[in-house]
């Protein structure tokens, strides 16, 4: 845990300090004043000083895990089944947003319920298959039909 | 090749598609916050413009940036005539026009489609304000240069165009001047007593005069406005190069089906010749214009040009 | 008294067969749209305006009324079951919602809800009644200064959300203040941030962000146990207890009153009243570290902030002719069409109208609650689905949500980006509340700082010499001053305790 979020400390000063570096570039004034890049630079700063403190004082024995002591030594990421549940969640997110366009709204969500539903727990195949239809099919005509409010079609046209 | 296949399938596409345009509701951008004159003559468009489209325009609000925020998501969309915006001319070509604002769209980024308003500028203050008049503003202006807190509606918009001139007509006068968003935002603040003298529209404050809550001290156009009969124009008041306004049309991202075009302006132009949008205009105190077609074209590269002069000349200035 | 008796033929009007049909039928229009994604209350109100034009002006109104209020509730029952808000008001709700919904106590927390939305909007309908005028001018002592001030305030009262380290709190405020940042700069205009992807242009949307952390997250977290459980809801537990009516009662009290005087400030967007009233609630409780697991208190508060607030945005709306959010702006542009002009000579010209109005508001209220009560335990219901399938639907529903904001494919990819940011920073016990709190509030502190800084010639000490903004700022700097006091003898206390 203090591993981990020294790592996290250590990123986002990474971050601030590109996002400062950025701001920079942009003009620090204008003729009215305080330009496009002075908020973000001194906000940056701000956000640069902040993480370096935060990774000292976890450097210095913070505690700072919301229940005191009892997941100090717990590992942050997940391993064996969870992680390979977690990483399918996430593929088929990944999935969705990459081919929602070109093959349609129909056919993907129908495909995501059919690997989600499995990586959540699902087993019962034909409740599966059912709320897989009414995911893509109903909520298809829901939006589309009765909303007005297009979703994709895809290069099949579904 | 590629491009007149592309062209021969678009306009295909787009005739058969125009033919049944519209079929879902369309989005009519307002590029400031809701309330503002433009905003008031979108809505009472909007709602007469369902009957004759036959379908619902939904007007959604896009403030920020005087207007760019707003026209830089319009230039984006698709244009298939489901999303459509308004464009305030000159200070959308300002925008355009001002190489600091960097802005993504130019002149041909978009299709120009029909115009509903043009309404004159106006300098106008709290009812119970010092300034009785114009002479009063300008004096102390010259007496305390930069102190009077003076607000526009956007960076370079018609309003803030106005101050500059009026600063150029009566050298030694400066103002303070400071930008806010839109109409709305500026009647909260002036009422509010935060900022002291406003320029805009005179669309935007004919309500509140009427109840006596803000004073006009001015309009900036070569006759006096019907609405505001009693205020004097800037050629009666020894300024008669000072002469700003405000036109507010429909435009789309280029690319629009001529067809698709074609149906919008005539469901616009019998929504606005209806005896319903006419009365509603005139109570808001918006003055109706209507340009469409090669009329509204030839307006919008005209302005396009004058305004390429004016941003030079404001960008030249020492004081902004 | 002529107000009085206005008010009795308002009623008298408001109540006839007619108008309570469409009073009714708004409030469940209202209802799904708030529980549909992607279609925003104002979106869905606008859609709805044709069903009025064969209506007259007054059943109009109220049908577009109920509405409003109807959408605002419909967001509160996708906090509480699915841990993602329908709309920025509805973000607070989730912080203890979903947890009481996952003690399965979800029937209990939207029951609460319920009734703390109820007595809120109530409360200021009936001051806007006896008060609009007196209360406009209220409204108008707030300028860019003040908003500034006030936005501060609200993202240091935020370190009340710090949970154990004000630092990790205060970097994620930060971070959400930089992604605000993300888009057109709102003076000059420039691109900031965008490195040429047009879709940055419009910033990065705070509504796939939220889905992202706090629906996807939470999923993601979901997934990582292999039991497909269900949750137990009991029918006992769709009511909230005796105790727990007690403690909602001062909440609802307070969260009416904060939602109150600033939805009288046009500008100021649901998510500050709602912040402070739950912030409020925690600091003023007994048990503060119950807040986030599941307090009812936590529920109670923002919702009858967000009513209230909602309500006394009609002030000035029907006294200076201003909207203050999205959906008022529907509503406004729907009194114009039937002919109801909003500003200063609304109560002169049609008096008439604009008490049958107010009254309807009323009516509006009492609507919803008796809509809704009922309704409560077939919403609790869902949440015995089996977790996989609440799950999905979620992750469906946030889909079609994200997309159907412009039609992008880039808002899904954001929601999944930041699902994946939260899903680690959720593990870690970062708080996300303030990172969302900050992508909401950026654009406008940092526009209202840049206006403050124009009105005073580039003078900072102008707010401070103001005395509203000099106390907003003052009160930040003891709140933030007395988190890291009590922070740290917390701290000091625990080591004494070890050794």
């Amino acid at each position: 845990m203090k591993r981990a979020w020294q790592i996290t400390g250590t990123v986002y000063a990474i971050v601030f300090a590109l996002w400062a570096q950025q701001s920079w570039q942009l003009s620090l004034t204008d003729s009215l004043g305080p330009g496009p890049g002075f908020f973000p630079f001194s906000l940056s700063l701000i956000g640069l000083a902040l993480s370096v403190a935060l990774v000292v004082r976890i450097g210095r024995g913070a505690d700072l895990a919301a229940e005191p002591g009892a997941r100090a030594d717990m590992p942050v990421l997940p391993s064996g089944a969870a992680l390979g549940q977690v990483l399918l969640v996430l593929g088929a997110l990944t999935g969705v947003a990459l081919m929602l366009e070109t093959l349609g709204f129909r056919i993907v969500m129908a495909l995501f319920c059919l690997i989600v539903l499995p990586a959540l727990g699902a087993r019962n195949w034909i409740v599966i298959a059912l709320f897989a239809a009414a995911a893509s099919l109903g909520v298809n005509a829901l939006f589309s039909d009765l909303l007005k409010v297009p979703l994709p079609l895809g290069v099949f046209g579904l | 090749m590629k491009t007149l296949l592309a062209a021969l399938t678009l306009t295909t596409a787009g005739l058969s598609y125009a033919a049944e345009f519209p079929t879902r509701p369309i989005n009519l951008m307002v590029a400031y916050p809701a309330g503002g004159s433009t905003d008031v003559g979108a809505r009472i468009l909007a709602a007469i413009a369902e009957k004759t489209l036959g379908q619902s325009v939904v007007v959604v609000n896009k403030g920020g940036a005087g207007g760019q925020v707003g026209w830089t998501e319009l230039s984006r969309q698709k244009p298939d005539g489901y999303n459509i915006g308004f464009i305030n001319l000159p200070g959308f070509n300002t925008v355009i026009l001002d190489p600091e604002r960097k802005a993504i769209f130019n002149a041909d980024s978009f299709t120009p489609i029909i115009n509903q308003v043009l309404d004159p500028g106006a300098i106008w203050v709290k009812a119970d304000s010092p300034y009785k008049n114009v002479k009063d503003l300008i004096e102390a202006a010259k007496k305390t240069p930069n102190k009077i807190s003076t607000v526009t509606t956007g960076v370079l918009s018609d309003d803030h165009l106005a101050i500059l001139m009026v600063e150029e007509a009566h050298p030694g006068a400066l103002f303070r001047i400071v930008h806010l968003e839109g109409g709305a935002h500026q009647m909260t603040q002036i009422l509010g007593g935060h900022v002291e003298v406003a320029f805009d529209n005179v669309g935007s404050i004919v309500k509140q005069v009427r109840a006596g809550q803000v004073r006009g001290l001015v309009v900036l156009d070569t006759q006096r406005s019907k609405f505001l009969p009693d205020v004097p124009t800037t050629p009666e008041l020894g300024m008669p190069n000072v002469i700003s306004n405000s036109t507010r049309g429909i435009a789309g991202p280029k690319g629009m089906p001529a067809a698709v075009v074609k149906r919008l302006q005539e469901g616009f132009a019998k929504a606005m010749a209806d005896p319903e949008h006419v009365k509603k205009l005139e109570d808001s105190g918006l003055a109706i214009r209507v340009m469409a077609g090669a009329e509204y074209d030839k307006y919008y590269r005209d302005m396009h040009a004058r305004a390429a002069k004016y941003t030079e000349w404001a960008r030249k200035r020492p004081h902004k | 008294m002529d107000g009085l008796q206005l008010l009795l033929n308002g009623f008298a009007a408001a109540l006839t067969l007619n108008n309570l049909v469409f009073a009714l039928t708004g409030c469940v229009l209202g209802t799904l749209i708030g529980v549909l994604p992607g279609l925003g209350p104002a979106a869905g109100t606008a859609i709805l305006i044709p069903l009025t034009f064969k209506l007259d002006a007054t059943a109009a109104i109220i049908m577009l009324a109920a509405i409003y209020y109807g959408a605002m509730y419909g967001g509160t029952i996708t906090s509480v079951l699915i841990n993602v808000p329908g709309e920025a008001a509805s973000v607070v709700t989730c912080l203890d919602g979903y947890q009481m919904a996952r003690q399965g106590r979800g029937g209990a927390a939207l029951g609460i809800a319920a009734i703390g939305s109820f007595i809120g909007g109530v409360f200021a309908t009936l001051m806007l009644t006896v008060l609009a005028l007196p209360l406009a001018k209220l409204a108008l002592s707030f300028g860019p200064p003040e908003f500034f001030a006030l936005m501060l305030l609200g993202i240091c009262l935020v370190t009340g959300l710090a949970g154990r380290s004000l630092l990790a709190a205060l970097a994620m405020t930060v971070f959400g203040l930089l992604l605000a940042m993300i888009g057109i700069d709102p003076v000059r205009g420039a691109p900031r941030f965008t490195y040429g992807i047009p879709e940055l242009l419009d910033g990065v949307g705070f509504i796939p962000v939220v889905m992202g952390m706090f629906g996807v997250a939470e999923i993601l977290i979901t997934a990582e146990s292999t039991r497909h459980t269900v949750i137990d809801t009991r029918l006992a537990a769709m009511l909230p207890s005796r105790a727990e009516w007690k403690r909602s009662a001062g909440a609802i009290g307070r969260g009416t009153l904060i939602g109150f005087f600033l939805g009288l400030i046009p500008g100021v967007g649901a998510i500050i009243p709602t912040f402070m009233a739950y912030i409020a609630e925690k600091r003023l409780s007994k048990h503060p570290e119950a807040f986030g697991n599941g307090a009812i208190e936590g529920v109670a508060a923002p919702e009858s902030a967000n009513n209230s607030y909602a309500n006394a945005s009609m002030v000035p709306l029907l006294v200076l002719g201003v909207p203050s959010s999205p959906t008022i702006a529907v509503l406004m542009g729907a009194f114009i069409i039937n002919g109801l002009t909003p500003g200063p000579l609304l109560f002169a010209e049609r008096p008439d109208l604009v008490w049958t109005v107010i009254a309807s508001f009323f009516v509006g209220n009492v609507m919803l609650l008796i809509l809704n009560l009922p309704l409560v335990g077939v919403w609790a219901s869902i949440l015995r689905l089996p977790t996989s399938y609440l799950c999905a639907g979620t992750l469906v529903f946030c889909i079609v949500g994200a997309y159907s904001l412009k039609g992008s494919t880039f808002d899904i990819a954001v929601m999944l980006v930041f699902g994946l940011i939260g899903y680690v920073l959720r593990k870690l016990d970062f708080p996300l509340a303030p990172t969302v709190l900050a992508l909401i509030l950026g654009p406008f502190m940092e526009k209202s700082l840049r206006t403050s800084l124009e009105m005073s010639g580039g003078d900072f000490s102008i707010l401070f010499t103001r005395p509203i903004s000099a106390t907003f700022i003052a009160i930040s700097a003891t709140v933030l001053i007395v988190s890291t006091l009590r922070l740290a003898t917390v701290r000091a206390m625990k080591q004494a305790e070890t050794l």
